[in-house]
């Protein structure tokens, strides 16, 4: 059975339309114009991830600031709205540094959860 | 009980009570919205109209030319901004000579001083980017320039410094009659007085048709106006007027007082009181109308439009100012030239409460009512001395009009204090400028919720549920 | 008055990237003046990831790009002022600077401009119908939620199919927020095509091409829009109206240079970029001043703004060393042809250089050739895939060809 997909590569800004086509166990890609959208359409196919980005409230005394975090690396896409859960969930207070990771393996996706911005109060 | 409850604080409300407090006078002002001059007063032109369109022997000419005078005055009394920078009726062909004398006599008649017909060279002279096809035009060097919703602010400010209490978000739904007086009765509770002067504008047909068997309606007249940026100031320093037309003044091009450009109003009758929108049509046909003045209208430089609602009455061709009742004044379609006509009628109707009070004059009335301090416009030496008194002011919060935390908290806190975003725009302009809020309005927002100490989430654009953001009390 | 050698006006990307490569190239005496509290300029509220690549060689945040520069320039200890706004720039380089400590003026030998950009607000497109509450631009509905963690509502449409739209689409939906649909007036999308894949796709937000909005409508909180297909002349055809309810309304409709300060210096300015004139060393009309980033011109990427300040950076450098004008031995002006809307920079005075011409189109082109004349002499062709408004395109001229401007009175750029 031979499967077709199209995306659009999100690897870099000039996005690539890119042709996936699924024979057996063999995935050949077209419309690439590097080597990374190779790989993006053969995960897109496979196993569809996504790096997921928001921010949360940092709090001291009365005050709270907004501190922006993101997945280290992505995670898969049906995982994303579950993630931002955890992360909603974070209590946190004090100072945190660009990198500080905040949840180690957020839902067992392997991939922590970092600060992307300092907070100092 | 009160001795007077105004009903409506736009500009005419503001003027009746700040002529009532030279006077040992207890007067409430009952406004329905969150600020002063909510409803037609904000979306006015800013013109101080000559008079030289009013028909002879009304009362828009008298309060007219009597309230162009008075602006001086004022002005100086109460820091409102203001500037005699001239108006041009313009006339395009021979044929229209003959129309623009007869707007000249009426001027003449009416009490307008200097005015003169000029012909081309001398019009074109004086605003080079009119249309070559102008032919003469009308001068009035003492039409003005102010800004409304200041000089109704000043006024209310001058009264509320002078002991007349306002009430915002108070609406009135009922007026009775009682003995030496009138319950008023509002979502607030209810008020009693001797007098009430009805001031409701756009509302007024309603306010008096609760009392009166002569039954108003207003039939709102809205004007479409399209606000171009500073950038634009070049195109025309004074008023530029066309021949006016059965509905009104027609489309003007006039520089507002803060260097802005305003090309509009357009008129049209519609039913709906609440209906401020805009529609493409319109304000084309705005700009293609204004094009006849000033061919070169930059429109790429427009950076808002909004719209406003004349207080016109469906049949009354003049201000109708009347005492109904012994005690129950009204003033009814009140539309253009209002703004201009207030101060005269504030006197007017001044003279006919004290006539029937007979007050005591208020011995201790301050006459004089300081505006924000700005910024922008000291010299160096006098911002810094600011800065050093009020490090507000060396925070900025809009950048596209200079404008700091020091003028926004001023207004937050003045003695009729903002209490909306609108409400700090109208009066710090922050937010007025080429971006329209874009950078300013979280800083607002938070000095908002400090300053009033309420949650961001309630803070409001204009009152009722026009919240900002999110707010889970709303529905 | 206070001197200093050089100026950088705005501590965001452009600025900070200025700073850091003028203090490579050996400049002591720097002031970057930022506004706000924080270095990093909108980079702060742009917490969604995909900056980077070029300059960093890794995929990063907004924030995090924003503190590796804001990083190398504390290393670089280059002197920085927070909380000021530069209030007036004269053409003799006197920067009046605001404060809570009160107003100053500094003289400066050579100014860096990067002020960034603003973004067009909502009335300069004329959108008809009511003024309720729940209007906002897309980047200040992004401080809002990013910066300040606030619920802006609870339905959302976005007009403009900008990256800011795009992002603001996703970022709302991951709030909690339904975003009903993404509406641009024109046939494609001012957006990157991978914004529109995980920004839209991913949630199914649907994008309505050659839609616009007719009315506005909510006499206290926005209620409802409708919106209409438009023909090709971009008017709304009537039958095609359709309500949306919706209590929030996001516009991204485009971003202007801030040039306010370069027409305060006497700057001249470009009708098409709304930016400065600059000359190939990003010099503007005054001399001594010079414009990167997103002051000069829009961009779509924030590693071309570190690139073209570092450009800026180096050039300032020069002229400060030769304490006069960049060596001028050539004074060509680039003019744009065909479907080329805009070209930075505008003049070309140094030929001692390579040169990067900047260009965008004004509509989309596939397949079409970007030539470049010198006269009527072609120097440059190349055949490409597709254009798009959305994406600022680059021709690279070697310092060869660029030689041969001696006797050229035109450089013409064209897309056919």
């Amino acid at each position: 059975m031979t499967i077709r997909q199209e995306f659009i590569c999100i690897a870099c800004p000039i996005g690539c339309s890119l042709i996936a086509t699924k024979e057996g166990g063999n995935i050949s890609v077209a419309g690439n114009r590097c080597r990374i959208g190779i790989q993006y359409a053969i995960k897109e196919m496979t196993d569809p991830r996504r790096v997921l980005t928001t921010s949360v409230r940092v709090y001291n005394g009365g005050n709270y600031k907004m501190m922006s975090v993101k997945t280290a690396e992505d995670i898969p896409k049906d995982k994303m709205l579950p993630c931002l859960k955890e992360i909603k969930k974070l209590d946190l207070q004090g100072c945190y540094n660009v990198g500080d990771i905040l949840i180690e393996d957020v839902l067992c996706t392997g991939v922590n959860v970092v600060a992307t911005r300092g907070v100092v109060l | 009980m009160k001795d007077v409850v105004i009903i409506g604080g736009g500009i005419v409300g503001c003027a009746i009570a700040m002529e009532l407090s030279k006077y040992k006078v207890n007067t409430v002002v009952l406004e329905k919205n969150a600020e002063v001059g909510m409803e037609a007063t904000k979306a006015n032109s800013g013109i101080v109209h000559a008079g030289f369109d009013c028909a002879l022997g009304s009362l828009k000419a008298r309060f007219n030319v009597r309230g162009n005078q008075l602006f001086d005055q004022l002005a100086k009394d109460l820091s409102i901004p203001f500037r005699k920078n001239g108006a041009f009726v313009l006339a395009f062909s021979e044929n229209d000579e003959n129309r623009l004398q007869e707007i000249f006599d009426r001027g003449v008649a009416n009490g307008v001083p200097h005015l003169e017909i000029l012909k081309k060279e001398q019009i074109l002279k004086m605003e080079p980017y009119l249309s070559q096809e102008v032919a003469y035009a009308l001068h009035a060097p003492t039409s003005g320039i102010t800004f409304g919703y200041e000089a109704t602010l000043a006024f209310g400010e001058l009264a509320a410094l002078n002991g007349v209490d306002f009430h915002f978000e108070t609406k009135v739904c009922g007026i009775a009659k009682i003995e030496n007086g009138y319950e008023v009765k509002t979502n607030n509770g209810s008020f009693t007085s001797r007098v009430v002067i009805n001031a409701a504008g756009t509302y007024s047909d309603e306010i008096s048709n609760l009392i009166n068997e002569k039954k108003y309606k207003i039939r709102p007249r809205k004007g479409e106006y399209l606000l171009l940026d500073t950038t634009a100031k070049y195109i025309v320093d004074k008023t530029v007027f066309q021949l006016p037309s059965k509905m009104g003044k027609g489309i003007l091009v006039a520089p507002t007082f803060h260097d802005n450009i305003l090309v509009g109003p357009s008129a049209n009758d519609i039913e709906d009181k609440e209906d401020k929108s805009t529609d493409i049509e319109t304000l084309q046909n705005n700009i293609k109308t204004a094009r006849i003045s000033i061919p070169e209208i930059p429109v790429h430089m427009v950076i808002t439009s909004f719209s406003g609602l004349r207080a016109t009455e469906a049949t009354a061709s003049d201000f109708v100012v009347e005492e109904t009742h012994p005690g129950f004044i009204n003033t009814v379609g009140i539309n253009s030239p209002g703004l201009t006509a207030a101060p005269a009628i504030g006197e007017y109707i001044r003279d006919i409460v004290t006539e029937r009070l007979q007050p005591d004059p208020n011995p201790d009335f301050i006459k004089n009512r300081e505006g924000i301090k700005f910024l922008k416009g000291l010299s160096l030496d006098e911002q810094n001395a600011l800065i050093k008194t009020n490090s507000k002011y060396g925070n900025i919060v809009c950048r596209c009009e200079s404008i700091t935390e020091g003028e926004v908290s001023a207004a937050i806190n003045r003695p009729i204090g903002a209490k909306t975003m609108d409400g700090v725009k109208f009066r710090s302009r922050a937010g007025t400028g080429r971006c329209q809020g874009g950078f300013c309005t979280l800083k607002v927002l938070e000095i908002l919720s400090k300053e009033l100490e309420i949650d961001v989430s309630r803070i409001t654009k204009f009152g009722k549920n026009s919240f900002i953001l999110k707010y889970e009390g709303s529905q | 008055m206070k001197k200093i050698d050089l100026i950088i006006i705005g501590g965001g990307p452009a600025g900070l990237s200025a700073a850091i490569k003028a203090r490579e190239e050996g400049i002591q005496d720097i002031l970057v003046v930022e506004r706000n509290k924080i270095l990093g300029g909108i980079l702060n509220q742009c917490i969604h990831n995909g900056f980077g690549l070029h300059v960093f060689k890794e995929e990063l945040t907004g924030p995090e790009y924003a503190h590796k520069l804001i990083e190398r320039a504390k290393e670089l200890q280059i002197p920085f002022l927070l909380e000021t706004m530069v209030l007036d720039i004269t053409p003799q380089k006197q920067v009046k600077l605001l404060s809570t400590n009160g107003v100053e003026t500094i003289e400066a030998r050579a100014i860096i401009l990067a002020m960034g950009c603003r973004e067009r607000p909502r009335g300069a497109i004329n959108i008809p119908g009511d003024r309720p509450s729940g209007i906002f631009s897309a980047g200040t509905a992004q401080e809002l939620v990013n910066m300040r963690g606030l619920k802006i509502g609870k339905t959302a449409v976005i007009v403009g199919s900008g990256d800011i739209g795009l992002i603001m689409a996703r970022r709302l939906t991951l709030e909690g927020m339904d975003v009903k649909a993404v509406v641009e007036l024109m046939p494609f999308s001012g957006g990157l095509r991978r914004n529109i894949a995980q920004c839209l796709d991913d949630f199914n937000i649907p994008l309505h091409l050659s839609h616009t909005v007719t009315k506005i409508v909510g006499k206290e909180r926005l209620e409802s829009i409708i919106i209409a297909a438009v023909d090709e002349n971009r008017n709304p055809i009537p039958e095609t109206e359709r309500l949306i309810e919706c209590d929030t309304l996001l516009f991204s409709v485009g971003l202007i240079p801030e040039s306010e300060l370069a027409k305060a210096a006497g700057v001249a300015l470009d009708k098409r970029t709304n930016g400065a004139i600059v000359d190939n060393n990003l010099q503007t009309t005054v001399e001594g001043i010079f414009s990167c980033g997103n002051t000069l011109h829009v961009h779509d990427l924030v590693d071309d703004v570190t690139f073209e300040a570092y450009e800026a950076a180096v050039s300032a450098k020069k002229y400060l060393q030769n304490n006069t004008k960049s060596p001028t031995t050539v004074n060509v002006p680039v003019v744009v042809s065909g479907g080329v809307r805009y070209a930075v920079p505008q003049n070309i005075t140094d030929i001692s250089q390579e040169l990067k011409l900047k260009f965008r189109v004004g509509a989309i082109y596939e397949g079409a050739n970007v030539n470049v004349f010198f006269d009527n002499e072609q120097v440059y062709s190349k055949t490409k895939k597709i254009l798009t408004p959305g994406e600022m395109e680059i021709v690279t001229l070697s310092a060869d060809i660029i030689a041969k401007l001696q006797n050229v009175k035109e450089i013409r750029i064209d897309v056919k």
